[in-house]
């Protein structure tokens, strides 16, 4: 069965020369390109050309020339601007990955392992794990702000009543609470994402290989690392990439949680991309987010020669 | 611990279930049980020190006057469903073609597309939403609903490009030649034999590009300007007004937003069963 | 949720220094001749155009506040269409900044700054769009503030708060403070029985979160003499804010304050509706909020360093209207905002706001129909308020930096701060 899988990925050839192939899949994949050209490439371009010229905080350009890279590392820029620990936030964004992302997985595997079995009421149990996802990131993020109010939270309050605080505490009023708080929603509002990828993989192992290997007398740990894991390789694969992807572009939850004013420590580039924003302008701000775009760059290409998620389908 | 059992078809330990079942039910129920709390208080109470585990009062009628307040609610579901459809439909339309034969077919150039696709998803309609107001600042009225339908399609393609090809992968390359040599075209095959088999994969790739487009935020943000066009997720903060905060309503409408997502993904879970038996039976 | 707050005001002063302000920078389509009064050969019956205005929501009723101005005005003005866009607090700032890059500007803007687009030659001056009886109706004290640097009337006020002192009387009375604090050691020591009192109470809330500090830190400044303005410059490392950044230190080191400086007003004002705190710089509406929970308070200037009269400020929000190089777009502008500072249209608006007015005649109608004390004291204090310098165009630098860094004041040396706000301001200039 295994065997097959692979073997299915590689039979395809194409039926012509090298050139002929390509001009063979392109109306298959057209449209995507038209869709990616048209509405995501384009904007991409106007943010590298912004990145080049001067811009107040509205958005009104100042400059007629482009100004080299003073908004990268002017008096001014990016990563210059006085007052920025640059430096720990570059180290915040990197914890902030690979936190969220390895403890989302390894608790959606749990998850979906729970969530596969046979029991009574599952069905109704897969559309709680959907909750945090159906209420949105940004209600989500916004009712832990609330509920974590030095006075009118509730959260606080239980805390409190519970013996666990003596007094409320100001949990998002401080960089490092408010960057931790952060990561546990980030987690949070990924489970059922990555859990629901996971239980569809989990889903697609056939039964028939797992009881074979029970009758060989494999033990349920060596049928879940041996058969169970391989299988759901790709599955996994997959939903970490992308949650390496939306958690480094992940804005609200920090900017809901992180009450904090100004380029405080609990910042991580995409949240201080949108500080400079608002208190730069979009030329700064475009700065960093090229900056930014190639920072994923960097951390994808290393997952990629790490993981090689593509390896099955290569 | 959950091992054990694991993939065999037989019933987990009871006790492990409950444990397991409400576990989950307090982890991804507690804030929810706030906000729900949180939306029968009075406008004063929600701001009260200490904050009262239940309202005095409950108010109910929140559930009703949130309707007719200002920010119009019903109208902004509207929007957010069309939306979240339209953009759902046209990353099916357009990425399951895509996905298909790149996992069918080695061509050159198939590694440089599926890159290219993943790139896109590193750029996020936040840190492009002038770029994208000068392209679309045109498209007012109803055709603001085209506009993010377009938007949100293609910042979801790249998930559902992956995910689906992973799925195509693994359906056996065998089928496949049979239906052709029986004599279907590439198309009918693969609409025909290959995406009966693929249904967790899609139902996946849908939730995915569904949720997210039922949260867009930014793009949405900037593009509409009619009141009434406007989704939930733009909308729903003017309750948070000035100098006066309206937190309960938030609750109260982030509440309802809920539920036509929870009824859709129950609907698509049957799917997904009934797709898995017919997979399983291959 | 981050709310976006209005919050303006440019020091009356800055009128003064017209004079100074550099030349050429600005290509207003400025026509002298015209000033005062739309173009007199319009037909309101054949003007045919289509202008849109652009503005946050203050209340729930924000939207139909606006609809009601556009029908009257479609009466007379039947083949103008006006699109409304109205638009929540979180992201008004940044569906500006997108249009305005995108070069898509509304003709009438309610905002909260206008000094940028001025600078850059974006607007129109106002009193060339309104009639000169629409200027002349608007109390002068408050006109003063949407003044630029150079001295032309950029913006017309529409709506104003104003920040005075409110006090817990019944906590005053119980910890034995006779009457409310003039100076800064009055102050010290009226927080200091407040705190006494126990049971968490608070005596003076310093909210200098994100969306108050500008305002709070002002006031302390002012108190101390001193000003952010020099010439045509604004500074900040001057040695009365020193002093006055010295001062706050002291009473939050000293407990006197609540624990956390980066609190938003709405926090503080929590407390104070909770009656647990003393002392709070704040708006009508805490007021309300305070008398709706059964809290007594009572409102007083805002003490200074020597027990003198007092500070007292003003923000208000403001009309401009873009230069779209079209007359009759222009035309239909001046049309549209004469009506809604006319008494009958103004007086419904503005109540929708649940602000205060600025025409000085909605200001003494509304003092004549109030019925307590508190609300005249609101509406008394305009036309003696101070404004921040919204006029200058440093400010934009100047507020984002004590927004992000005054709450450090209790943890850091007042004068190194204060170093690096004014370093932030000039690596933008």
């Amino acid at each position: 069965m295994l065997k097959k899988a692979r073997a299915a990925t590689t039979v395809g050839r194409p039926r012509a020369g090298r050139g002929r192939a390509t001009l063979v899949a392109l109306p298959w994949l057209l449209p995507t390109l038209l869709l990616i050209v048209g509405v995501v490439l384009y904007p991409a371009g106007l943010m590298v050309y912004t990145s080049f010229f001067k811009y107040n905080k509205q958005g009104i350009r100042r400059s007629d020339d482009p100004i080299g890279l003073d908004n990268y590392i002017g008096p001014a820029g990016a990563l210059t601007f006085p007052g920025v620990p640059i430096g720990r936030i570059l180290l915040n964004t990197v914890v902030w990955v690979v936190v969220v992302v390895i403890i989302t997985v390894l608790l959606s595997l749990l998850i979906a392992q729970f969530l596969n079995k046979p029991f009574r009421g599952r069905k109704l149990l897969r559309l709680f794990i959907i909750l945090p996802w159906a209420c949105s990131v940004v209600m989500t993020a916004t009712v832990f702000r609330y509920g974590l109010q030095e006075n009118v939270g509730l959260f606080n309050r239980l805390l409190v009543d519970t013996g666990i605080l003596e007094v409320g505490r100001a949990w998002t009023k401080d960089p490092t609470s408010a960057f931790w708080i952060a990561v546990f929603v980030a987690i949070y509002v990924s489970l059922p994402f990555t859990s629901y990828t996971i239980l569809a993989g989990l889903q697609a192992v056939p039964t028939d290989v797992l009881e074979a290997a029970h009758v060989d007398g494999a033990t349920a740990t060596q049928r879940y690392f041996q058969i169970v894991l391989p299988l759901l390789r790709p599955a996994i694969a997959t939903a970490a990439l992308i949650n390496i992807i939306n958690v480094f572009n992940s804005l609200p939850i920090l900017r809901i949680l992180q009450e904090t004013p100004g380029y405080h420590t609990g910042h991580i580039t995409t949240t201080l991309m949108y500080e400079y924003q608002r208190a730069l302008g979009p030329g700064v701000s475009s700065a960093l987010s090229v900056l930014n775009f190639l920072f994923c760059l960097v951390i994808i290409a290393i997952y990629l020669v790490v993981v090689r998620p593509t390896k099955e389908v290569d | 611990m959950a091992k054990r059992q694991n993939g065999i078809q037989k019933t987990p330990n009871p006790w492990l279930v409950v444990i397991g079942a409400l576990a989950i039910v307090a982890f991804f129920g507690f804030p929810y049980a706030l906000m729900f709390i949180t939306s029968l208080k009075t406008r004063l109470e929600v701001t009260e020190i200490p904050p009262a585990y239940f309202p005095a009062n409950p108010q109910w009628s929140n559930y009703l006057s949130v309707w007719s307040s200002e920010v119009n609610p019903a109208a902004s579901l509207l929007s957010t469903v069309v939306i979240a459809f339209g953009a759902t439909l046209l990353v099916l339309v357009v990425a399951t073609p895509a996905a298909y034969y790149v996992a069918r077919f080695r061509f050159p150039g198939r590694l440089v597309f599926l890159l290219l696709v993943l790139i896109t998803q590193m750029l996020q309609p936040t840190v492009l939403a002038v770029g994208l107001y000068q392209e679309f600042r045109g498209w007012q009225g109803y055709a603001v609903w085209g506009a993010l339908i377009l938007i949100n399609g293609a910042f979801n393609l790249s998930f559902a490009i992956w995910i689906m090809q992973a799925f195509f992968a693994s359906v056996p390359k065998e089928i496949d030649e049979a239906a052709l040599i029986d004599g279907l075209g590439r198309l009918q095959t693969m609409f025909k034999i290959s995406l009966p088999l693929v249904w967790p994969g899609i139902v996946t790739a849908i939730v995915f590009v569904f949720v997210n487009s039922w949260n867009e935020y930014a793009a949405a943000l900037i593009l509409v300007q009619d009141q009434n066009l406007q989704p939930l997720t733009v909308s729903m903060p003017r309750f948070l007004g000035l100098y006066i905060q309206d937190w309960q309503y938030l609750f109260t409408v982030a509440l309802i937003a809920i539920v036509p997502v929870v009824i859709l993904f129950g609907i698509i879970e049957k799917r997904l069963i009934g797709g898995l038996t017919a997979g399983a039976g291959k | 949720m981050k709310k976006r707050v209005f919050k303006i005001g440019a020091v009356a002063l800055v009128s003064a220094f017209a004079l100074s302000a550099c030349g050429g920078t600005t290509e207003s389509p400025s026509n002298e001749g015209s000033n005062g009064s739309a173009p007199a050969a319009v037909d309101p019956a054949n003007l045919e155009t289509e202008i849109s205005i652009l503005a946050p929501s203050y209340a729930d009723s924000s939207k139909s506040d606006w609809d009601a101005i556009i029908a009257k005005f479609n009466e007379t003005y039947p083949k103008v269409k006006v699109n409304l866009q109205i638009e929540g607090w979180d992201g008004f700032a940044e569906k500006i900044s997108a249009r305005i890059q995108a070069g898509d500007y509304p003709d009438i803007l309610n905002d909260n700054a206008f000094a940028a687009s001025a600078d850059a030659g974006l607007l129109y001056p106002i009193d060339e769009v309104v009639s000169a009886d629409t200027i002349a109706a608007i109390e002068p004290s408050l006109l003063a503030n949407g003044v630029g640097a150079d001295g032309t009337q950029w913006a017309a006020p529409d709506i104003a708060s104003a920040r005075m002192l409110i006090y817990n009387t019944d906590l005053f009375e119980k910890a034995g403070i006779a009457a409310a604090p003039k100076s800064w050691a009055e102050m010290e020591d009226a927080a200091t029985k407040l705190v006494a009192l126990g049971d968490g109470t608070v005596g003076y809330g310093m909210p200098l979160g994100s969306e108050e500090a500008q305002v709070e830190s002002s006031l302390w400044l002012w108190g101390a003499g001193g000003t952010w303005v020099d010439g045509e410059n604004l500074v900040a490392d001057t040695p009365e804010a020193v002093e006055a950044f010295t001062e706050m230190k002291k009473l939050h080191s000293e407990g006197l304050t609540q624990p956390k400086l980066e609190d938003n007003r709405q926090d503080v004002a929590n407390l104070m509706h909770a009656g647990k705190l003393g002392m709070i710089v704040g708006h009508s509406q805490i007021v309300a909020d305070a008398e709706a929970q059964g809290i007594n308070v009572a409102l007083a200037p805002v003490p200074d360093k020597a027990g003198g009269d007092g500070v007292t400020t003003g923000v208000t929000d403001f009309i401009v209207a873009f230069n779209n190089e079209d007359a009759d777009r222009k035309a239909a502008t001046g049309a549209l905002l004469d009506l809604m500072y006319s008494d009958a249209m103004y007086e419904g608006w503005y109540k929708g706001t649940k602000l205060l007015p600025v025409t000085t005649s909605m200001i003494e109608k509304a003092k004549a129909d109030a019925t307590t004390d508190n609300e005249k004291g609101f509406l008394e204090a305009l036309s003696i308020v101070k404004f921040l310098p919204v006029g200058n165009t440093q400010w934009d630098a100047l507020q984002t930096s004590l927004q992000g860094n005054a709450y450090r004041v209790g943890t850091d040396d007042p004068a190194a701060l204060l170093k690096e706000i004014q370093a932030q301001v000039d690596a933008q200039s």
